[in-house]
């Protein structure tokens, strides 16, 4: 089904470039940087908890990253092991406990930019072409072939790309061809270099060919996708916006229906000195697209749909209740606004106040079902759906059902020298059913409020608290998070943290997570020890997410670049 | 600027070309005819001789304990329209997953009345009324039909469906579940004067029962030949689209049980049944008045969970004359 990777031929591939260069006789000016880091965990079976007994008793995650350059040339290649892979990443990436899955080779000199091997790329914001590695969820869907970016004139901007994506440690049985041309109108045109108002126009195409599948129908092997964008900016505004349309493209994902896939994003900024805001809507109908017709999960995205919510740092809100993009379909805007109290100012105090404001409201799309999902996956001819469309949906209206909501405001004052104070409030409304895939059939509304304060007690001594509460009646209900942090700059830190679930309606689930770390960093390096436990729960990034199992051990972290 | 117009001009008629669009994913299939003559048993038979006292022996090494089979129990009628149209899709299903999908269908409800001149011949049973009776309220048209008897949380929390449209997602959903709660084997021996029926279903425990199960044998005719309203007809050669010598398919004729219950007899009681344990049971069962020709007949037995009263598991057997 899928290309085997033999990985040995990126050691021989380096190493030969090496080669190449030493037998020109000169290495005058070759740099070489590259990063480590090693991710490993001990495994204790913890019935309360949920955590397994895991009978390789350890995971390690590891990789290192190594890029030479010499003038116009850069190569690279990435080591990863996975020894096995950490409880919660594909058991795909234990099929190969060590290899060399990205390499590649790159000249850019003048007009011309180009690669061959393993490459990330983006167009526009991604909703039609985006590959990229988000280690934190195990997602790497890296192209593997050849890429050109040419600069023709002063403004305009094309990239071309041909390859298949990574699978683990295989590659897609989907080959992916793209263009996309940008033009940044105030360079192209030389007297409007130093205008205020700035325009930048953009458009791309792909299109993927996958061999037809096992099932009875007649597949389109070429499944082609255009985008449209553009934008403006004036002073302190900004105007956004990109249209995506993908023909029809049968898959798992949509039970194998013919209708188009559609997608718009829309994006106003406004800043200025002290204030911005930012209001962002998005619709998406049937934009699965993937290498493979047949991928699950996070793999073979050909695109990306950007999350339309904040992105939260605070643990309760990260882990429990997070929102998934629903590429299927889901319509929402958001809101954000950050205002800074003036300094010196009754409200803002000596140092200043900084408020942010944030809402995202997402729901399901305004639908009318035309087959039901068996019906479509029973692969029969369907008479009163003869073309397979599945459904009817208006692009530009909400439907009946709430996807998602997340009102949240946060506080961050500096009372002194010494003392800073960051206060939250966050509500969730979350359909866990269509984020996470569980069978609740209602809403979780929850609420969350974070207390984050940083007392520094000498220049080389300080305490960061942060103390974090959710009220829920829902689900597991009531949560409690406290956690303190002990830093003797610049090297150690040291943090003890615990949460306990003590509203869980069920008592013998009302358990506490502690965990104890100690840290060590040193300029670019930072060694991390901790154990405890590890609460079963979701790992969102930018919408995209992974569920993470409940754990109980030790943890050693290490990064490391050069 | 010229230099790279013919590489760009080729990239983009290459993607352009890059596109398949299709338009009808799936030809119309043709409705797989029925061979209306063919009366050969489509389970897996099981006979493996007969006891002394002359009923069927089942062969405990071949009878099928790898899948739970469905059971579609249709409510249709003679002056029903639509109904022909959609049968022929239900035994188009059960042609595609063969030895899977039982039918039973049932003469019932407003469409199955006996109205001279037109539709003379009475289809109706008496257990089919019983049946009828007890889902008439879930029933909005004909035909309808129930999937093993289930509620269907994932189909809009029903039990009753409405055209093949309606059922054929819950019983596709049902196939090829394997690990059934029990085996089923089921033989039936036609007496020589062709009066009577000795039948055995003989029903082994895969897992321990721990709840009362009651057995439903019916007994169903299958091709009867009556008349029947269809609207795929034309007026010109079936006046008011009546087919006098229309094909009727499984038609439920008796509920076998001398119990006349509508789930059956209880075979299994509360006290369960402990895996790998046989329940056999044994009927002579006298042919009724209302069967056409006793070679056509197919003896269907359920077992029926009676605290969830959905179907466990189904089989059915066509009748052997005897050696």
């Amino acid at each position: 089904m899928f290309v085997k990777q033999p990985y040995l031929s990126a050691i021989v591939f380096i190493f030969s470039s090496s080669f190449l260069w030493a037998q020109e006789g000169s290495l005058d000016g070759l740099e070489i940087h590259g990063n480590f880091e090693v991710y490993a965990q001990t495994y204790n079976e913890d019935s309360i908890i949920g955590a397994p007994n895991v009978p390789e008793k350890s995971g390690v995650n590891a990789f290192g990253n190594f890029i030479a350059t010499k003038g116009a040339f850069t190569a690279g290649v990435r080591i990863e092991a996975y020894l096995p892979p950490v409880q919660g990443f594909s058991n795909n990436y234990g099929t190969q406990p060590v290899g060399a899955p990205y390499r590649f080779a790159q000249f850019a000199k003048g007009k011309f930019d180009i690669t061959v091997g393993n490459f990330y790329e983006q167009f526009g914001n991604g909703m039609i072409l985006r590959s990229y590695e988000e280690r934190a969820l195990g997602l790497d869907n890296a192209f593997d072939g050849l890429r050109i970016k040419v600069k023709p004139i002063p403004g305009l901007y094309i990239k071309g790309i041909v390859g298949n994506q990574r699978f683990y440690w295989q590659k897609s049985t989907g080959y992916v061809r793209a263009i996309d041309g940008e033009i940044a109108i105030n360079e192209l045109i030389e007297s409007l270099a130093e205008s205020k108002l700035r325009f930048t126009l953009g458009a791309s195409f792909v299109s993927k060919y996958e061999a037809a599948g096992l099932k009875n129908f007649e597949y389109p092997e070429n499944v082609a996708s255009w985008a449209g964008r553009g934008q403006i900016n004036y002073g302190g505004f900004s105007l956004l916006g990109e249209y995506v349309y993908k023909f029809n493209d049968p898959n798992s994902d949509n039970h194998y229906i013919y209708r188009p896939g559609k997608g718009v994003l829309l994006s106003a900024t406004y800043s200025q000195k002290g204030f911005g805001i930012n209001i962002t809507a998005k619709s998406i109908d049937n934009m699965h697209f993937r290498a493979n017709r047949d991928a699950q999960l996070n793999d073979l995205f050909i695109n990306y749909l950007p999350a339309l919510t904040r992105q939260h740092t605070y643990n309760l809100a990260t882990t429990l209740y997070p929102y998934a993009t629903q590429p299927a379909g889901e319509i929402g805007i958001q809101v954000d606004i950050i205002y800074k109290i003036k300094k010196g100012s009754l409200l803002g105090g000596k140092y200043g106040t900084t408020i942010q404001g944030n809402v995202a409201i997402i729901n399901s799309l305004d639908t009318q079902q035309i087959s039901s999902p068996s019906d479509l996956d029973s692969e029969d001819y369907l008479p009163s759906d003869p073309s397979r469309e599945g459904y009817k949906a208006n692009l530009w209206t909400f439907g009946d059902k709430i996807y998602y909501r997340d009102y949240n405001i946060e506080v961050d004052r500096k009372f002194s020298k010494k003392i800073k104070l960051k206060t939250s409030y966050i509500y969730f409304v979350a359909n866990t059913d269509i984020s996470q895939g569980t069978a609740l059939g209602k809403n979780i509304h929850a609420h969350i409020g974070v207390l984050d304060g940083l007392f520094k007690v000498t220049r080389k001594h300080s305490i960061r608290t942060e103390i974090q509460h959710m009220w829920t009646e829902q689900d597991q209900g009531n949560w409690a998070f406290a956690m303190i942090e002990y830093g003797y700059s610049p090297h150690w830190f040291v943090t003890i943290l615990n949460q306990y679930n003590y509203g869980n309606p069920t008592k013998a689930l009302r358990v506490n997570y502690p965990t104890a770390q100690l840290a060590y960093i040193n300029g670019a390096n930072r060694v991390s020890l901790a154990y405890g436990r590890q609460r079963a729960g979701i790992f969102c990034v930018g919408g995209v997410c992974r569920p993470v199992p409940a754990a109980n051990g030790v943890t050693v972290s290490l990064t490391s670049s050069f | 600027m010229r230099k790279f117009s013919l590489p760009i001009l080729y990239l983009i008629l290459l993607f352009i070309s890059s596109c398949d669009i299709v338009d009808l994913p799936l030809e119309k299939p043709v409705i797989i005819p029925i061979d209306t003559n063919d009366t050969t048993p489509r389970n897996t038979d099981s006979l493996d001789g007969v006891d002394e006292n002359g009923y069927p022996l089942i062969d405990t090494n071949t009878i099928n304990n790898l899948t739970q089979k469905i059971y579609m129990e249709e409510f249709t009628g003679h002056s029903c329209t639509g109904c022909p149209t959609q049968t022929d899709l239900l035994l188009a299903m059960q042609a595609d997953h063969e030895g899977e999908i039982i039918v039973a269908t049932f003469h019932e409800g407003v469409f199955a009345k006996v109205e001279l001149p037109d539709y003379p011949t009475d289809m109706t049973s008496d257990y089919g009324g019983q049946l009828h009776s007890l889902v008439e309220s879930s029933i909005d048209a004909y035909p309808s039909a129930l999937v093993n008897r289930k509620t269907f949380t994932e189909f809009g929390n029903k039990q009753v469906f409405q055209a093949h449209n309606e059922w054929q997602g819950p019983a596709l959903s049902e196939v090829d579940k394997i690990n059934p709660a029990v085996a089923m084997g089921v033989g039936a021996i036609l007496n020589d004067a062709m009066t009577s029926v000795k039948i055995r279903v003989s029903t082994r425990a895969e897992i321990n029962l721990t709840d009362e199960y009651k057995l439903l044998v019916l007994c169903i005719e299958d091709s009867v030949i009556a008349e029947q309203k269809d609207g795929r007809k034309s007026e010109a050669e079936y006046p008011r689209k009546i087919v006098e010598e229309y094909t009727h398919r499984h038609t439920v004729r008796d509920q076998v049980n001398t119990s006349k219950n509508v789930y059956g007899e209880t075979i299994i009681d509360a006290a369960g049944l402990t895996a790998g344990e046989w329940v056999d049971w044994t009927i002579n069962y006298s042919i009724p008045d209302n069967i056409v020709d006793a070679k056509h007949i197919y003896i269907v037995a359920s077992l029926i969970n009676t605290s969830t009263v959905e179907v466990v598991q189904v089989e059915e057997t066509h009748v052997h004359l005897a050696k």
